[in-house]
């Protein structure tokens, strides 16, 4: 029996680079720099000071007590899922929508400093029951990790399986793996897949700093993001969304839809090794790029970019570049890290860069690493520098790995019908 | 497609029990681990009473030791779990085939430990002036545990599980409320029948009995104002909301051939699995996206309604959910319905976990042919007539086909179906 065929019909998305598909892959093509200063907060005293926020983006169509209760978080998701349905051309209304599901890539969202600090100040001035009084009862709802996909099955009246993955820097490319396998396996028709993450606040930029994993360039914001340069110290935080409108090939074809791309195969391995750490062999990362190809039934040397992982931090540049010499062999495949200009999107950052990989198969370049100036020789790979090349591309490869030592590889090729 | 799925080690680590076995013989004794709560001051919440984990030793079950700071109880209880399960379906310490064993958690919300911070913030108020982030930043970071992030991680079950069994497969970390569990279940069942792993590992973990889920579900007005055990009222008319609860219950996956091959006993398949939502009427939710779920999971297990013997219900006593619920069993199955049992009046609502406790007691309730009864239910609330609740007394009936159904607060819902072999 043949296997169900899923199709990429639909994008969006916002970044730090602009607030659809278009803006940020122009932004990606033209090398364009998306980290600065931080600015939502003052980040005198952090150990990093800067970041990759989003400033603008097409506030989402929201309804009733939603409009109030949607933080960013949430906000991101559904106005990428916007984008990605107008660009599908997908009416809603004429699909049996117990068979259009969710699955999102989130993390629980934490009040911002400010707000903590006056709670903890609440509880020590105010009676205890005044203190648990004053706590908004819709903010343990919204705060929590499935919010944008309950958001998202609200706002669109969608009943199929909705599910919400938390692995870290992974989330949404497992994700988009569950909702591949959910239509294989028949479940549902359509899937919106993706991811959002809304990390530019003091608590994770302290979170991430004290662990020492964020880029402490702070003179130079504009230059910290340098995957596999010698010179790297650590990732940016960015926030945003990524959303796909996936289908069943069946169902694309009997209402007639456009097709951006074809999603072949998904890969997953866990490292078993550190909470923070890659195994400096990289055998979390061979093991799921592996797994992407052979579930996408090609060889490696199909393959003809990779978005990398590639988060400017020592050891994953280090340990991806080894899981990608160990798949590849001595064939030099062109990777690039689309993270040296916006940041790391976290939770949002595998469906983001799916996205990338779907425009660098419809248009024939490929997206570079930027800041790349002095090559390491653990990373001795075609690191696509500092600008975009044309190449044409038939295949394509993302990689996202995360904290907890998940692992997922997602892999998309042109479309023939 | 077809699911059939074998569940090969049930481990559990609950209220009133360590194992399946443990846990349904207490629930047939009609015993209830809810308790008044001492692990801290209830008195500013309206909910003074939940259901905890007894008898445990953190330290049993996590050989590196140095990693026990960064382990709350909800992911203490999750490894033992996972070990547990590991170890009732005879799987070698050291994995045949790391690649091919596979890992899938419903994990809790993790709000991380902001007491953690509370000597950093002192610092942003010094001298009762408004708070001070730069102040806070300068002054007070330093005393911030550097590891602090950590232990806030959503995934730390599967990663600290993953890291002691060398289980480098496929894994899945789902943070779906009380859906998460079964989900996590039923997306590791489909990876079995998908041939992406030999063996999984899966089920969920969670504790709700601290201060942020006691303000967050009160201020939702979930939980119970009862002051003892015998207020949580699951489908009574006095229901008045669940006691927050905690544990973990985990299983060993794996195809019956796979299980016949290596001479392991198979407890139960799982051979349906529906999952769905029902937010557009938020926030109570309607029946439908329960029905949506078991219909999916009946259809895929191609069982007539009729053939159901037991229901295994999320009946969380909340009075909305109860009504919900019920209308949505009568929708499955008609007027009649089968036997419909729930264990949250015993042990409380454990969230993440709750699912998979439900299945770990199914899955027992197949080998001992006996159904509990719900506990504290007296009168039956008007809107939850017509069900055949197991009232008063287990029953004993033989059990071939089992429905597992739980739901999450944003409105997910997810049903199992397991059948047993004669």
């Amino acid at each position: 029996m043949s296997r169900t065929r899923v199709v990429i019909t639909g994008m969006g998305c916002v970044t730090p680079l602009g607030a659809d598909v278009a803006a940020t892959w122009a932004g990606l093509v033209a090398g364009k720099n998306a980290i600065g200063p931080i600015q939502r907060f003052d980040p005198t005293g952090f150990p990093t000071s800067f970041a990759a926020e989003v400033h603008d983006y097409r506030p989402p169509r929201l309804e009733g007590r939603f409009a109030r209760w949607c933080d960013d978080k949430s906000r991101f998701a559904l106005a990428a899922a916007e984008e990605a349905l107008g660009d599908a051309g997908l009416d809603l209304t004429q699909v049996d929508r117990t068979r259009v599901g969710v699955s999102i890539g989130a993390e629980v969202s934490r009040p911002d400093l400010p707000t903590l600090a006056e709670r903890a100040q609440a509880l020590a001035t105010l009676s205890p029951n005044e203190a648990y009084e004053s706590i908004p009862p819709r903010d343990f709802v919204v705060m929590s990790a499935f919010f944008p996909a309950t958001a998202m099955a609200y706002t669109h009246g969608l009943m199929g399986p909705n599910l919400t993955t938390s692995t870290a820097c992974t989330s949404s490319a497992q994700s988009v793996a569950d909702a591949l396998r959910i239509l294989r396996r028949g479940d549902a028709d359509v899937m919106l897949a993706g991811g959002a993450d809304r990390l530019v606040e003091e608590l994770m930029v302290m979170g991430f700093g004290l662990l020492g994993a964020l880029s402490t360039r702070n003179d130079d914001p504009a230059h910290a993001c340098r995957p596999f340069d010698r010179t790297r110290d650590g990732f940016v935080l960015g926030e945003g969304a990524g959303m796909l409108v996936l289908e069943t090939l069946e169902h694309a074809k009997a209402r007639g839809a456009r097709v951006h791309a074809e999603l072949l195969g998904y890969g997953c391995s866990a490292n078993a090794w550190r909470i923070t750490d890659s195994p400096p062999d990289g055998r979390g990362a061979r093991a799921s790029m592996k797994a992407a190809l052979d579930d996408a039934g090609l060889g490696a040397d199909a393959v003809d970019y990779i978005n990398a992982h590639g988060t400017s931090t020592q050891q994953n540049d280090t340990s991806e570049s080894a899981g990608i010499h160990a798949v590849f062999g001595d064939r030099r495949v062109p990777v690039s890290s689309t993270k040296s200009m916006m940041g790391h999107l976290v939770a949002a950052c595998g469906a983001v860069e799916l996205i990338a990989c779907v425009k660098a198969i419809q248009t024939g370049i490929l997206p570079p690493t930027i800041n790349h100036e002095f090559p390491d020789p653990t990373c001795d790979l075609d690191c696509v520098p500092n600008e975009a090349r044309p190449a044409k591309v038939e295949h394509a490869l993302t990689n996202a790995f995360g904290f907890g030592g998940s692992n997922g590889s997602l892999v998309v090729g042109r479309f023939a019908p | 497609m077809k699911l059939d799925v074998a569940i090969t080690g049930t481990g559990v680590c609950a209220p009133l029990g360590h194992s399946a076995d443990e846990l349904l013989a207490a629930l047939l004794a009609g015993r209830s681990g809810v308790a008044p709560v001492t692990a801290f001051d209830p008195s500013p919440f309206p909910c003074r009473v939940a259901a905890r984990v007894t008898a445990f030793k953190a330290r049993d079950w996590v050989s590196n030791r140095k990693n026990l700071k960064l382990m709350s109880d909800a992911v203490r209880f999750g490894l033992a779990a996972v070990k547990r399960a590991h170890a009732q379906a005879g799987l070698p310490e050291v994995p045949t085939d790391p690649e091919r064993l596979g890992m899938f958690v419903g994990a809790g919300t993790a709000f991380g430990d902001t007491t953690d911070l509370a000597p950093a913030l002192e610092r942003g108020f010094a001298d009762g002036r408004p708070f001070d982030a730069a102040a806070f930043a300068t002054e007070g970071m330093h005393l911030i545990n550097p590891l602090w992030l950590l232990k806030g991680l959503s995934n730390n079950v599967l990663g600290f599980a993953t890291a002691d069994l060398d289980a480098r497969g496929i894994n899945q970390n789902y943070c779906n409320s009380a859906a998460g569990g079964l989900q996590a279940v039923g997306e590791a069942a489909w990876a079995i029948a998908e041939g992406k792993a030999d063996l999984m590992i899966a089920g969920g973990a969670d504790s709700a009995v601290d201060p942020a889920h006691f303000t967050g579900f009160g201020r939702l007005q979930m939980l119970t104002e009862a002051a003892d055990a015998d207020g949580v009222r699951p489908f009574d008319e006095a229901h008045d909301g669940f006691a927050p609860g905690e544990g973990a219950a985990f299983f060993v996956l794996e195809t019956p051939e796979h299980a016949r091959a290596r001479g392991q006993r198979i407890l139960a398949r799982i051979v349906g699995y529906g999952t769905a939502c029902s937010a557009h009427e938020l926030p109570t939710g309607v029946p439908d996206g329960i029905a949506r779920a078991a219909q999916v999971a009946l259809g895929r297990a191609g069982w007539d309604p009729r053939e159901v013997d037991v229901v295994y219900a999320h009946g969380n006593g909340t009075a909305a959910y109860d009504r919900n619920e019920a209308a949505a069993w009568h929708m499955v199955f008609g007027d009649t319905t089968p036997p419909i049992t729930t264990n949250k009046a015993n042990i409380g609502h454990a969230i993440a976990a709750s699912g998979p406790l439900s299945l770990a007691c199914a899955v027992a309730i197949g080998a001992r042919g006996a159904i509990p009864h719900v506990r504290n239910l007296e009168t039956v609330a008007r809107d939850c007539r017509g069900l055949d609740l197991v009232v008063g007394v287990p029953r004993a009936v033989p059990v071939r086909r089992a429905l597992v159904h739980c739901a999450g607060l944003g409105a997910q819902t997810a049903v199992i179906a397991l059948e047993f072999d004669p």
